[in-house]
């Protein structure tokens, strides 16, 4: 076998292997054209739509005091234990303002107005805003709540 | 599909999965491992040993099942990792094979089976963890856990001793190391933690030196295990190990913290340390001295003074599969494989090698951006980083760029601690992956907690005047 052919093979697999790293880099490239920010939520914004919306969503009380209890989505909604809160939790444990639920132009944003015991989506205790949607679940205090479409 | 076109996608339309283009990738992927397999019987005139059909068959049927298991649980994962990873791991088997080529039983087949092994695992800890935010409950058992396994080569009967490290365990006659598996395990630990103190730590403390300095209550329990963890490593003289621990705490407070002085005060307490081991550790003193000074003592450097004839040899462009000779190289198999790859296939091959590292680091580090929670970003981050600095460390001992570190090479070198804990990162860093690239109405959603024994404070309540209204109501 000529040195000729050895050439051939060692170079060829060498560009096969930097091939491999082209291809690789080429379909990163289309994921990031390709990929939509997957945190849009999937809710209708009420507030684009003018005058009265058609399928408002409800945030729901799934767990705990008052259970049942819903309120309409739409413009800002203040979960706490206060009477002037948008949803007035019985809940011990909630603080009188306890979150703030507000949507814009991509979905509902959850924020933790300075409760004593935090806010949690899926478990988790939020520190900044955090997007919902009917997926997550959020507790405040002993109550868990839900957005319904 | 079209690699590199943009598609329009209308907006109501399902995201692209990419489990297609995953699978083109996993079989060039697989097909450069088989190539370099053949190749080197090729190059040197052999016959083909008769089990070759075999060998290249279980091969595929691996690639292919790993593939399987992703495409139906992850749909959603990144479809650059594990083409990355079969490649490397292809490689791998290929270079052992051709290493130790003539031996009555080759570490290749051993490897393989620990392929499948690791393939296994994979696929049992995807449809286990289907949610791995589940892990974020168990801090405490987490950190004892990994301790106990960092522990267990110091046990009297399985702990077994080798190279001047105590760091294996003998049961059964197979050897393991344990730090491969307490390194993923305190990662999670370390991630969970953090993930739930990290607004205590960033901002509960007093400022000096232009860090908040967080409380001892907030960082102690930390770092009180990374302490004990260090000395263990220290103890069992697995220095490699402890570095990488280092930089992986730190790595991930900075995440966490935010904060750049916490890097800073970790590369100067780091240097503090290293030269106080040059000092007084012996063990040390030799490797910087086989790293600045080698050809001062040819018997005591030998194998760093063999692996830089070797990558010298090889050149730009190597010398082709099997006609070099890596295997004057002492323990070419495992931390001088880089050496291997060097000295055949030229700076050129081992750059592709380095290059798919990064790949595989940059993309965890991009399933770390698009994690929602910070327990995944955490865990994507730290798992990425302990990566990257073990590549760094090894491929730059072995170039002579740092001093020499005992660590394995990720999926190329002979081992199955390190092949099985490496698969086991890779399986963890698709979930996060999977979980920030669904779209929404295909996540999980988190089941409902029992909030019973959740920490939760009473609050007095505020309205006094509606809770006398109750109380009268309930005594009329």
């Amino acid at each position: 076998m000529s040195t000729l052919v050895f050439a051939i093979v060692k170079v060829a697999f060498l560009g096969l292997l930097w091939l491999f790293i082209a291809v690789i880099a080429g379909v990163i490239r289309s994921d990031i054209s390709n990929t939509r920010p997957t945190d849009v939520a999937v809710q209708p914004n009420p507030k684009r739509r003018g005058g009265v919306p058609r399928d408002v969503g409800r945030l729901v009380v799934i767990a705990g005091k008052g259970s049942g209890d819903a309120v309409p989505l739409l413009g800002e909604i203040i979960i706490g234990r206060a009477a002037d809160a948008t949803l007035d939790l019985a809940d011990d444990f909630a603080s009188n303002r306890h979150a703030r639920l507000f949507s814009d132009a991509q979905g509902w944003v959850i924020e933790d107005i300075g409760s004593t015991n935090g806010t949690y989506v899926n478990g988790v205790r939020i520190t900044e805003l955090t997007r919902v949607d009917s997926r997550d679940i959020i507790r405040v205090g002993r109550s868990q709540l839900k957005l319904e479409a | 599909m079209s690699f590199g076109v943009l598609r329009k996608t209308p907006i109501n339309q399902r995201s692209p999965t990419r489990r297609n283009t995953e699978l083109v990738l996993v079989l060039f992927a697989a097909a450069l491992g088989i190539a370099c397999y053949l190749v080197f019987y090729f190059n040197r005139g052999l016959e083909l040993p008769s089990v070759w059909p075999v060998a290249v068959g279980c091969w595929v049927a691996l690639c292919l099942a790993s593939h399987l298991l992703v495409r139906k649980m992850l749909p959603y994962a990144d479809p650059v990792l594990l083409p990355c990873v079969l490649l490397l791991n292809g490689l791998g088997l290929a270079t052992l094979n051709r290493l130790n080529y003539g031996a009555a039983i080759n570490p290749a087949v051993l490897q393989l089976i620990y392929t499948a092994v690791g393939v296994v695992v994979f696929g049992v800890l995807l449809r286990l963890l289907r949610d791995y935010r589940v892990l974020q409950r168990y801090t405490y058992l987490l950190f004892v856990i990994g301790l106990g396994l960092l522990l267990m080569p110091l046990l009297p009967v399985i702990g077994k001793e080798s190279g001047g490290s105590r760091i294996w365990i003998e049961v059964f006659g197979r050897s393991f190391q344990p730090a491969e598996l307490a390194k993923i395990v305190l990662t999670l630990a370390f991630a969970s933690y953090l993930s739930d103190h990290r607004e205590l730590l960033r901002s509960a403390g007093r400022r000096f030196l232009g860090i908040t300095w967080p409380r001892v209550r907030d960082l102690g329990p930390i770092a009180m295990i990374w302490v004990v963890s260090l000395v263990v490593l220290v103890f069992q003289s697995d220095l490699g190990t402890s570095l990488l621990f280092f930089g992986l705490f730190v790595v991930m407070l900075y995440v966490a913290t935010d904060q750049v002085a916490w890097p800073i005060v970790g590369f100067v307490g780091f240097s503090g340390a290293a030269f106080l081991a040059y000092l007084f550790v012996g063990k040390v003193r030799i490797r910087v001295e086989s790293w600045l000074i080698p050809f001062s003592d040819v018997d005591q450097n030998y194998q760093v003074i063999e692996g830089q004839f070797g990558l010298a040899w090889g050149g730009l462009t190597g010398r082709g599969i099997g006609m070099g000779r890596p295997t004057r190289v002492p323990l070419v198999d495992s931390d001088f494989i880089s050496a291997a790859f060097g000295e055949e296939l030229g700076m050129v091959g081992l750059f592709v090698i380095i290059m798919v590292y990064l790949l595989i680091v940059m993309r965890g580090l991009r399933a770390a951006l698009g994690a929602r929670d910070w327990f995944g970003k955490l865990l994507a981050a730290g798992l990425s980083f302990a990566l990257a600095l073990q590549v760094f460390a090894i491929i730059g001992g072995v170039t002579r760029l740092l001093p020499l570190t005992g660590l394995t090479t990720p999926f190329l070198s002979q081992g199955g601690s390190s092949l099985l804990a490496n698969w086991l990162i890779l399986a963890i860093l698709l979930l996060i992956s999977h979980q920030g690239r669904a779209p929404i109405e295909e996540r999980d959603a988190e089941v409902v907690v029992d909030l019973a024994d959740e920490n939760t404070v009473l609050l007095p309540a505020v309205r006094q005047s509606v809770a006398s209204e109750v109380s009268d109501e309930e005594v009329g």
